[in-house]
């Protein structure tokens, strides 16, 4: 059986879910021979939840570079960190969950171990001695059907792609501790200032719902009419790169080619025109509503509801109906 | 301080390109540079244009791809350097490409090398990060700004900022170094017909160069279209439909009055 190792990525002190997504994937291939892999100050926080996904091993760089408030940029040290821990570890295949920090070490990574990267899959499968995998190209224009040899192989996987589903962990976790020290003084990058990311503080790789806002969306008073949906819904909001320029919503919403993507349980598009740019941002979501002027907007295409008026008289109508349905269902 | 941008030629995102016994059909649609190495040499111009300095480009790719080149001297850069492998026009990809790229940096002077985050064609990103690793350089990924450090003593330090996943950081880097841009930097200029002209004077060596051998092996096997998704169902007033997908997750605070 190969041995798979999955970067375990924590934010806040907690596994983001694209990482549990990874991990559950890794469940359902090779069955206990899956180790997480996990850079922090304080690892020892996760240990519970990564028995709940049926992790019993998992190996662990210790070190305060790592802590949330951190001077030093995270790419060098956390590519540092699994070096030590894949050479540990050696393992035939490392997921990590697709994002910018994967995107800053995988390549890296790469180079040091001499091994191939898969960046970005949406689906993939291990065979002996390599890799199988689907990646989205052209803007997820095509599906590429990749294949990688090597020991080990690099994949990110995008987020959304599998289920995070629990496994009862049947023995008890196994902590490797990895000796790792970063000289802080050795870096050539210092964090200056570092500033939150999206309003409405329900973050996108974890929403299941994700209420989307587009150049359709062209005030204050639209803008309102999103986050009071989104905060009905338990929703995060994202937006297309026509609402980030009207200056309403922040770039860190971006969800798109060059932003992030997103595959939530039901996406909801407003006043999104649906481009093939912010389309590759979300085209794996499962169920998606598209709210829309123009009837023949070719977000509609990527939809499996669409609603074709004014957002400014729709979204009020459905704030009001939600509620209604939520208390009359109790 | 001088920058070079790494540059690549990928069809224009505008073509229709169409999928022909598994392999993609590019011979009908334009090329164009690519757009997130666009924002990359816009940057570097302008961060020139403010500061001084000047920009270079190189690319690795086939005779035609100088197209790309010029469009970046145009936009401003002095000079363009167009890598081309000795056995064959297809340029390398992933790391062979990275190899081939840091290979011949090593023969430059250099304060960062700029990159654009990702290919507009493969979405892949990962050839910047790779080039910084075989440098040997820091590097920082995903930025939409770049500013002089002013109240550095040394002149050897830049300010980028960096979209992060969850939040913007300001990251002071070392200099010589290598950054990926993202196309949130800025807005490309479109070159006006004195640049474009003036591209013309400017040169573009060619460099001829061996095919790096023995590194780690990626095939892609096919392409596929996407599959679709069946025509959205249009849902009119009082859309119970698309409401009933939603009202699962509707959240009412517990003791909050009915509507």
């Amino acid at each position: 059986m190969p041995r798979l190792l999955v970067f375990v990525e924590i934010r806040e002190g907690r596994m983001t879910r694209p990482s549990l997504e990874a991990l559950s994937r890794c469940r359902e291939i090779g069955g206990t021979s899956v180790a997480a892999a996990i850079a922090s100050d304080a690892p020892a926080a996760c240990f519970e939840a990564l028995a709940r996904y049926g992790i019993e091993e998992a190996f662990v760089a210790t070190d305060p570079v790592f802590a949330p408030g951190s001077r030093i940029p995270q790419g060098a040290p956390l590519a540092a960190a699994l070096a030590r821990i894949a050479e540990q570890a050696a393992p035939d295949v490392v997921v990590f969950p697709s994002g910018e920090t994967a995107r800053e070490i995988l390549g890296a990574l790469a180079v040091r171990m001499a091994a191939p990267a898969l960046p970005d899959v949406s689906r993939f499968d291990v065979f002996e001695g390599g890799v199988e995998a689907a990646r989205p190209v052209f803007a997820a224009g095509f599906m590429a059907r990749v294949r990688a040899e090597g020991a080990p192989v690099l994949v990110s996987l995008r987020g959304g792609s599998y289920a995070a589903s629990e496994y009862p962990a049947a023995s008890p976790l196994r902590v490797r501790d990895v000796p790792f020290a970063f000289d802080e003084k050795q870096s050539r990058t210092t964090l200056r200032k570092v500033t939150a990311g999206a309003s409405g503080g329900v973050d996108l790789a974890e929403a299941a719902v994700v209420v989307a806002a587009g150049r359709g969306v062209r005030d204050e008073q639209g803008k309102r009419l999103i986050e009071e949906l989104a905060a009905l819904l338990g929703a995060a909001v994202g937006a297309s790169r026509g609402a980030i320029e009207a200056g309403l919503f922040p770039a860190a919403s971006l969800i798109g080619q060059t932003g992030k993507t997103v595959a939530p349980d039901v996406y909801v598009a407003v006043g999104i025109s649906g481009a093939l740019q912010h389309v590759a941002g979300m085209a794996d979501s499962r169920t998606v509503i598209a709210v829309n002027k123009d009837p023949d907007a070719p977000v509609f295409r990527h939809a499996t509801y669409g609603i074709a008026g004014d957002l400014y008289e729709i979204l009020p109508a459905w704030i009001k109906a939600l509620k209604k349905k939520a208390a009359a269902s109790g | 301080m001088k920058f070079i941008v790494c540059i690549k030629q990928v069809p224009d995102a505008t073509s229709l390109l169409r999928v022909e016994n598994g392999r993609i059909d590019t011979s009908a649609g334009r090329m164009a540079l690519n757009a997130f190495d666009a924002s990359a040499t816009e940057g570097a111009i302008a961060f020139v244009e403010r500061c001084g300095g000047e920009v270079h480009a190189v690319l690795a790719g086939p005779p035609e791809a100088e197209g790309a080149l010029r469009k970046a001297l145009a936009m401003g850069a002095a000079a363009g350097v167009r890598l081309q492998v000795r056995d064959g026009d297809a340029p390398p990809v992933g790391q062979a490409c990275a190899q081939m790229l840091a290979d011949h940096l090593r023969t430059e002077t250099f304060d960062a090398i700029l990159c654009g985050k990702q290919a507009q064609d493969t979405d892949a990103g990962v050839t910047p990060a790779m080039l910084a690793e075989l440098l040997g350089l820091p590097f920082v990924g995903n930025a939409i700004a770049l500013e002089p450090d002013l109240d550095g003593r040394s002149e050897n330090h830049l300010l980028v900022t960096r979209q992060a996943d969850a939040r913007q950081e300001i990251t002071r880097i070392q200099t010589p170094c290598v950054i990926s841009c993202s196309n949130n930097m800025c807005d490309p200029r479109i070159p006006n017909i004195r640049g474009v002209m003036a591209a013309r004077k400017k040169p573009i060596r060619t460099k001829i160069i061996d095919r790096p051998v023995g590194l780690p092996a990626l095939t892609v096997e096919r392409y596929e279209p996407m599959p679709g998704r069946p025509p959205a169902r249009m849902v009119d007033e009082p859309w119970d439909e698309a409401l009933d997908v939603l009202a699962p997750y509707v959240k009412i605070p517990s003791g909050s009055p009915a509507p």
